[in-house]
């Protein structure tokens, strides 16, 4: 369907570099956390991912619990 | 074993932000009600023009995405903020500023969107004076978590508190790209970017926004909530890592499908629809690990309603995300465009999504804040079940209608003309229209039992507001990496670094994606014909605006058989380049009216005339609103020159004697449209006999406006 309203645009200059350098950032980065996120050891993770469930308060004065 | 500080967390804060989103949400959700009663009761609130469907919908948007989810973020995240950063935050001022500032944009936005000031871009209408508040707020709030991150006591930094950063960042980005605009008056503006330009960057605010306003803090409230509320940690941390920093990315690559289809450069299109296919994979990632969280205590998930609601929340959550990338789909969205399916795909974001995860941490919060238990679990049973009833009843006949107006607006007869006419379709949606309001009724209802609820719990409870914890202070360690530190322990000691620094870099991988086409206009292709509007057509468009005449107008004809059948040739770049702000609309609620004034739609003044006075004297069936007040008000157009002057700053190119000679020409052209209107005797008896002097009237800049819509390309044959 674009072919109808394509000859609005002349080729776009740089519209390839544009596109692949911003792809390039998002690869960089993305690799990047992903191998901190796979070589981080067990024991921070799970340390980390039990922090919300640490006590809130010291008087314990929560009977919800 | 360290010396413990002690120290306290600030609740006072946490209850402010909870009483204003139950106070948002319930208004929020009126407003919604009473833009639903429009379509099935168009004349229920007749000729007030300040409750009129163009100037509510509008509010009902802000109040719902920036009132309610906006308060209720700011809620969850001040309560966990603190807890998994064992400190207070960083300034009691701060988080006054940044309630009290939030609630005076929603009280500014309440008064200035119903009296007509806004700038037509949507979740953006609000004008400049307010924008600017709105960014000293945000950021006020931003230093407020970055502060609270740098005096934590934690040495590492949760994942919701990563989503709660990006959220500030991006968000500040977005909100200033997308409302650069020309002051005119203090309550005027022009976008400085024109037709295509200006519909790319609003629609990558707009899907930006979705993401990073409406997803990104409520899977950081997820994050918290649900493990908080089920007693588990989360199902894989290592997962959650990772559905971040993939949701982030994507996202922001994901803008374009928005604008399938329209005079925007396929490669963007593409782009735009691979990043939105790649979006299934965090956010199913997310909701897997939401859900996980809670094995093993499906038990709970039965009789607690906190669970129930955010099981439904997440399940909401994946349902959206599984069909935001199928409608990036170009033939699907050829189908769902304009059509109301999209009102339901973002109703189940909003009702079952954020309603839901808001409402679950709402049920929790009020027992901690105030140490007690729940005034009626019954009750919020309750809740859960007629709110989950009524997001079905709101979502299931809104995807039907969204069918039938695709499948009905295409359909041709065997002689090869259109079979229905556009108000046929209208009238068949009015079951569904129906139904989605009783859905609606049932959800607020919902939620106004929360209130009562919360109410009740708080009156029997105690609040404490400061609340005394302990924990040791972190060990002053150099910003620099230790001779035998690991390289990633060193990284994760610098996230708050990290965070802010690959946000930033995101976006602008983000901008770069619009950027060839936002400060190259040589990419669209000038035709010759398309002359800059006459004074009196700029202020029928300015009215057109404070109308929000393009919340249910789109003026964006697609290149499909059907459409240039309906509407006449489909659009082209060109046509749009004076147009400050685009006003391309995205649902079809009534026709499209970007050839309004050219050979097929075109329609005589008088026409015109009694259909904005009047839609249901022309069309019974019709559900427009009338525009009685365009005829009795006085066009005010003292600021033209200010006006014209501030356009021709942003391109459109006015003389000096077009601007000088402008009051004389626009003059000039309502009184030819009144002498057309006055030739007739029926208009004579009815109108003039009573004094009417329609030369001076709004309404004639309206007729003028919608006269020259898509004439100016016809020139060039
Ligand atoms: C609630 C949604 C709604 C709003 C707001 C609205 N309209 Fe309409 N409009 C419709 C519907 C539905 C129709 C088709 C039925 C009819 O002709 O009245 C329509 C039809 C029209 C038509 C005739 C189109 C044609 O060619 O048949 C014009 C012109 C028009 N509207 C202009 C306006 C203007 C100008 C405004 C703002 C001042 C406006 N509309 C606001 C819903 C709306």
């Amino acid at each position: 369907m674009l072919r109808f309203i394509k000859h609005n645009f002349v080729g776009i200059d740089g519209a390839t570099f544009y596109s692949i350098l911003s792809l390039f950032i998002f690869m960089t980065i993305f690799i990047i956390a992903l191998v901190i996120a796979i070589k981080t050891p067990k024991k921070t993770i799970d340390a980390v991912g039990n922090l919300p469930l640490e006590n809130d308060n010291v008087e314990n004065n929560n009977n919800y619990e | 074993m360290e010396q413990k500080e002690q120290f306290y967390y600030d609740n006072g804060i946490v209850r402010l932000f909870l009483r204003a989103t139950i106070f948002w949400g319930v208004t929020a959700m009126t407003i919604g009600l009473m833009v639903a009663f429009l379509f099935i009761f168009p004349t229920y609130m007749e000729n007030i023009s300040w409750l009129s469907f163009g100037r509510l919908r509008p509010l009902h948007t802000n109040a719902a995405i920036f009132a309610f989810v906006g308060n209720g973020f700011m809620l969850g995240m001040y309560y966990s903020t603190q807890r998994l950063l064992k400190t207070r935050m960083f300034s009691d001022a701060l988080s006054r500023i940044n309630f009290w500032g939030w609630q005076l944009v929603i009280v500014l936005a309440a008064i200035t969107l119903p009296m007509g000031m806004n700038s037509s871009k949507e979740y953006a209408e609000l004008e400049w004076p307010i924008d600017i508040l709105i960014t000293l707020v945000w950021v006020a709030m931003g230093a407020n978590l970055i502060g609270t991150m740098i005096k934590r006591r934690q040495r590492h930094i949760y994942v919701a508190i990563w989503f709660y950063i990006s959220t500030f960042a991006t968000i500040a980005v977005l909100h200033i790209f997308n409302n650069l605009e020309l002051p005119v008056t203090l309550t005027k503006s022009y976008s400085v970017y024109a037709g295509v330009q200006d519909a790319l960057v609003q629609w990558w605010y707009g899907h930006n926004a979705v993401a990073f306003f409406l997803t990104t803090p409520m899977l950081g409230l997820m994050y918290y909530f649900v493990p908080k509320a089920a007693n588990r940690p989360v199902y894989s941390y290592r997962l959650s890592i990772i559905h971040f920093w993939s949701l982030i990315f994507i996202y922001i690559w994901a803008g374009p499908h928005h604008l399938l289809y329209t005079a925007l450069p396929e490669w963007i299109q593409n782009l735009g629809t691979v990043f939105s296919v790649m979006l299934i994979f965090p956010s199913w990632g997310g909701m897997i690990n939401g859900l996980l969280t809670l094995r093993g205590a499906w038990d709970k998930v039965r009789v607690d309603p906190v669970l129930k609601m955010f099981v439904v929340a997440i399940t909401g959550y994946g349902m959206a995300t599984f069909e935001g990338p199928m409608l990036a789909f170009k033939n699907v969205n050829a189908i769902a465009h304009y059509t109301d399916w999209i009102i339901a795909h973002v109703h189940i974001g909003t009702l079952a999504w954020n309603g839901f995860i808001i409402s679950g941490m709402i049920y929790w919060l009020v027992q901690k804040l105030y140490k007690t238990e729940l005034h009626s679990v019954k009750m919020a049973n309750t809740h859960f079940l007629i709110g989950t009833v009524g997001i079905l009843f709101y979502s299931i006949p809104l995807y039907i209608a969204g069918f039938m107006q695709a499948s009905m607006w295409k359909e041709f007869t065997p002689t090869g003309t259109l079979k229905y006419s556009f108000v046929d379709t209208l009238q068949a949606m009015a079951p569904m229209y129906a139904m989605r309001a009783f859905g609606g009724t049932l959800y607020l209802t919902g939620f106004i039992l929360l209130a009562i609820n919360v109410y009740k719990t708080m009156k029997k409870g105690s609040f404490v507001g400061d609340e005394l914890a302990e924990a040791a202070p972190l060990p002053v360690v150099s910003g620099k990496r230790a001779a035998n530190e690991h390289w990633h322990s060193w990284l994760e000691r610098k996230v708050v670094l990290f965070t802010i620094l690959s946000t930033v870099a995101i976006l602008i991988g983000g901008m770069v994606q619009i950027v060839p086409l936002v400060f190259d206009s040589s990419q669209v292709e000038k035709i010759a014909t398309v002359k800059p509007y006459t004074p009196l057509e700029l202020e029928g468009r300015d009215i057109y605006i404070r109308e929000g005449c393009n919340n249910c107008h789109s003026q964006m004809i697609r290149p499909f058989r059907n459409e240039v059948e309906r509407y006449g040739e489909f659009s082209k770049s060109g046509e749009f380049v004076y147009d400050h702000p685009f006003l391309w609309g995205s649902r079809r609620t009534g026709p499209d009216l970007q050839r309004e004034g050219a050979e097929k739609r075109h329609k005589d003044n008088m026409w015109h005339f009694r259909h904005l006075l009047d839609p249901r004297s022309i069309e019974t069936r019709s559900i427009m609103p009338s525009y009685a007040w365009l005829i009795s008000d006085d066009l005010d157009y003292s600021d033209l020159e200010a006006k014209m002057k501030g356009l021709r700053k942003l391109g459109v190119p006015y003389t000096d004697a077009e601007i000088s000679g402008a009051k004389t020409a626009l003059e000039k052209q309502a009184a030819g449209i009144a002498a057309t209107l006055e030739a007739d005797s029926g208009f004579q008896k009815e109108f003039v006999a009573q004094g009417l002097e329609v030369k001076k009237k709004e309404i004639t800049a309206v007729i003028a406006y919608l006269q020259r819509l898509g004439t100016d390309i016809g020139k060039s044959k």
